[in-house]
């Protein structure tokens, strides 16, 4: 089920009726929403709420085990196979038939063809976002940052919860759970606030993202030989909007879908193509899976507590594992070696800034403590740029973030060398930049650039106004955001992921 | 290092962490956690809200319901649903309530197909040549001349139809899982 369809509109009608019509029953009301989560998944296919149900199972009773375990091994035991477990859902579905290509082509250039067995994979959609969810249960139980849940419908809504289930935010436990444990509670200000980020997100998504896409970003990947610099260069830049209002506007919408059922979550997104570095944009850009990146694999790796070598090697393997995340493809490996080698770069370039004398040192104790997404560089980056040296640093991040999406939107290997090349031929005539694409694309980036809070404090303009007043203003957003969208509903893009 | 100084280094190292998280996490505002909320008011407000969205999404674009309908399964409930839906929008737009969608269709359709010479006129950067026609070429409509009668038929087809986007776009059915693009 989509976000922007009448089908959504009608189940969540019946969604938020019943569910605060159970508010004084508790777990009545969890029972419900788990249901109704169940329901939205498998409409898609039904046969793969087996499998959310079977990781979700993995990870309560691991999540028991490990939280009556008093016996460190045996907890370090149980961790490490529900850990192994999760992957190897993940692995499966999503690697499985990479994994034989790239074998039968490396044995065919050995000249020792085999027949592997290749299956027809269908990837479930959200397969990445739950099972992170899960992963994330059981390894803060493990460390102790949140108890083991006792009650599986709790887990199971946890990991199944329908409005971040499919694309995100992936949601912590340590923030969810004791969500379900507290009375549900529906404020002026959520209510104001859900309604509005729905409103946003749907434009976000149906009006900018989809005209992009439909309009330029489609044609051009599809054969990028055929175009030449300048619509290649719109193209890209047309991306980077596109895969930020679809993202951010998915995750808006799951944020006030969320908020008008009583549960809070965090922002998923932070106007990230203003950040002046590439540690900036890490902290604005799908924040959530930043920090499960920098909690649950660059920590382990030994984060920024050793050498200075040791953190761009953990570092860079984030990025390069974060891009593999994404897919099983050459071209996000590629995606997340970009990202690696410029958060890596861009660590010494600013260290040797802040002041070359003292480098082996800082490198040694580690400027930055967390990871990419929270590593605290900002403050000398800040200090040692004026206004032109921000500008300076926010037109180059946005430029290698572009580069890096080349690799992330090109079909294959090829597609994205073929890209490149394109940006030596700058002959050929224009064909795609037509006002009203250069505008979109302008205007969505130089939103970036207005108050970060503007959409917090525009609902507290709404917290006063009346349900008629409300009703006419969901109406009439939905009706002109409908009138102006290209018709259709293209599925968001992190779904595949 | 002594067990002092390896706890107190500790203890600095956390420090930073926070004072680190505490910098990363300014502007990023968490959601509002209001105690004392009138949560009953509030859902009939919501519930009140959308209705009021509901009916007037089904009066102003009444043939967003017939394209639902159209989607719906063959059955005979579906059957019932379309019959209903199309006699519901045949009514609005006999009520003139579908203008509000098919002008704000048509400002986005022309907006969408100007070009940068429109533009160039429309602020009078450029001057408006039109070439002028030949003596052969005479307009077979002169602008003030009335216009001819058009069969029943036609006037159904000429009828301003939703815009089409130029590529490939999905419909929101059950099974809608292959991405449009990535």
């Amino acid at each position: 089920m989509l976000f922007p369809t009448l089908d959504f509109a009608l189940f969540f009608m019946v969604v938020f009726a019943v569910s605060w019509e159970l508010r004084n029953r508790q777990d009545a009301r969890k029972v419900f929403l788990l249901a109704a989560s169940y329901f939205f998944y498998g409409y898609w296919d039904w046969r793969f709420t087996a499998l959310l149900a079977a990781s979700s199972l993995v990870n309560y009773a691991a999540g028991r085990m490990i939280g009556v375990s008093h016996d460190g091994r045996d907890r370090k035991i149980y961790l490490g196979v529900a850990v192994v477990l999760n992957l190897a859902i993940l692995g499966f579905f999503k690697y499985y038939g990479f994994f034989l290509d790239s074998l039968a082509t490396l044995l065919a250039s050995a000249g020792l063809e085999r027949d592997l067995p290749f299956l027809e994979i269908i990837l479930p959609v959200g397969i990445s976002f739950f099972t992170f969810q899960g992963i994330s249960y059981v390894v803060d139980v493990y460390r102790r940052e949140v108890e083991a849940v006792d009650s599986p419908v709790d887990v199971f809504l946890y990991i199944s919860f329908f409005p971040q289930l499919v694309a995100g935010p992936i949601v912590r436990a340590a923030d969810f759970l004791p969500q379900l444990r507290a009375e549900p509670r529906l404020s002026r200000s959520l209510v104001s606030l859900g309604i509005l980020l729905i409103l946003v997100g749907l434009f976000k998504k149906m009006v900018i993202a989809n005209y992009l896409a439909t309009g330029l970003v489609d044609q051009v990947f599809f054969d990028p030989a055929m175009y030449a610099g300048p619509d290649l260069a719109l193209a890209i830049y047309a991306y980077a909007v596109q895969i930020y209002c679809d993202f951010s506007g998915y995750s808006d919408i799951a944020i006030g879908v969320a908020a008008l059922l009583g549960y809070r979550f965090k922002w998923n997104f932070n106007q990230p193509y203003r950040a002046a570095s590439l540690q900036e944009f890490w902290r604005r850009w799908h924040i959530s899976l930043s920090e499960w990146l920098r909690d649950y694999l660059y920590k382990p790796l030994g984060g920024s507590r050793g050498s200075a070598a040791a953190t761009s090697r953990n570092l860079f393997l984030t990025m390069l594992l974060g891009g593999i995340w994404h897919g099983a493809a050459w071209t996000f490996v590629i995606w997340g070696i970009i990202h690696g080698t410029a958060l890596v770069v861009e660590r010494y370039a600013f260290a040797f800034q802040r002041s070359p004398a003292t480098l082996p040192a800082l490198a040694v104790s580690g400027p930055g403590y967390g990871s990419p997404a929270y590593a605290p560089v900002e403050q000398p980056v800040k200090r040692h740029m004026g206004p032109l040296g921000r500008a300076v640093g926010i037109f180059v991040t946005f430029h290698v973030v572009c580069l890096a999406w080349i690799f992330f939107r090109a079909e294959n290997l090829r597609f994205a060398l073929d890209y490149l090349r394109g940006f030596l031929d700058w002959d050929q005539p224009v064909q795609f930049a037509q006002p009203f694409l250069v505008m979109l694309v302008a205007f969505s980036l130089a939103a970036h650039f207005l108050p970060g809070n503007l959409v917090q404090r525009t609902s507290r303009l709404l917290e006063p106004v009346g349900p008629l007043g409300l009703g006419v203003l969901l109406g009439t957003g939905i009706l002109l955001i409908e009138a102006i969208a290209p018709e259709g509903v293209a599925p968001f893009i992190y779904f595949q992921f | 290092m002594s067990f002092a100084l390896e706890y107190r280094k500790k203890l600095q190292d956390r420090e930073r962490r926070q004072r680190a998280l505490k910098k990363a996490n300014e502007g990023f505002v968490t959601m509002p956690l209001d105690e004392d909320a009138d949560t009953r008011g509030n859902r009939r407000r919501v519930m009140l809200a959308l209705v009021v969205a509901g009916l007037l999404l089904a009066t102003l674009n009444s043939a967003g319901l017939v394209s639902y309908t159209r989607d719906m399964y063959e059955t005979q409930l579906g059957r019932t649903l379309i019959v209903a839906s199309e006699k519901w929008h045949a009514m609005m737009e006999r009520g003139k309530a579908t203008l509000l969608v098919d002008s704000v269709r048509g400002t986005v359709s022309a907006m969408r197909e100007t070009s940068w010479r429109d533009l160039r006129v429309v602020f009078d950067l450029a001057p408006v040549t039109q070439p002028a026609p030949a003596p052969d070429e005479a307009p077979v409509l002169p602008a003030s001349s009335p216009e001819l009668p058009v069969e029943p038929e036609m006037q159904e087809t000429v009828r301003p139809q939703p815009h089409k986007p130029a590529g490939p776009v999905m419909r929101a059915s059950a099974d809608a899982v292959e991405p449009l693009s990535r």
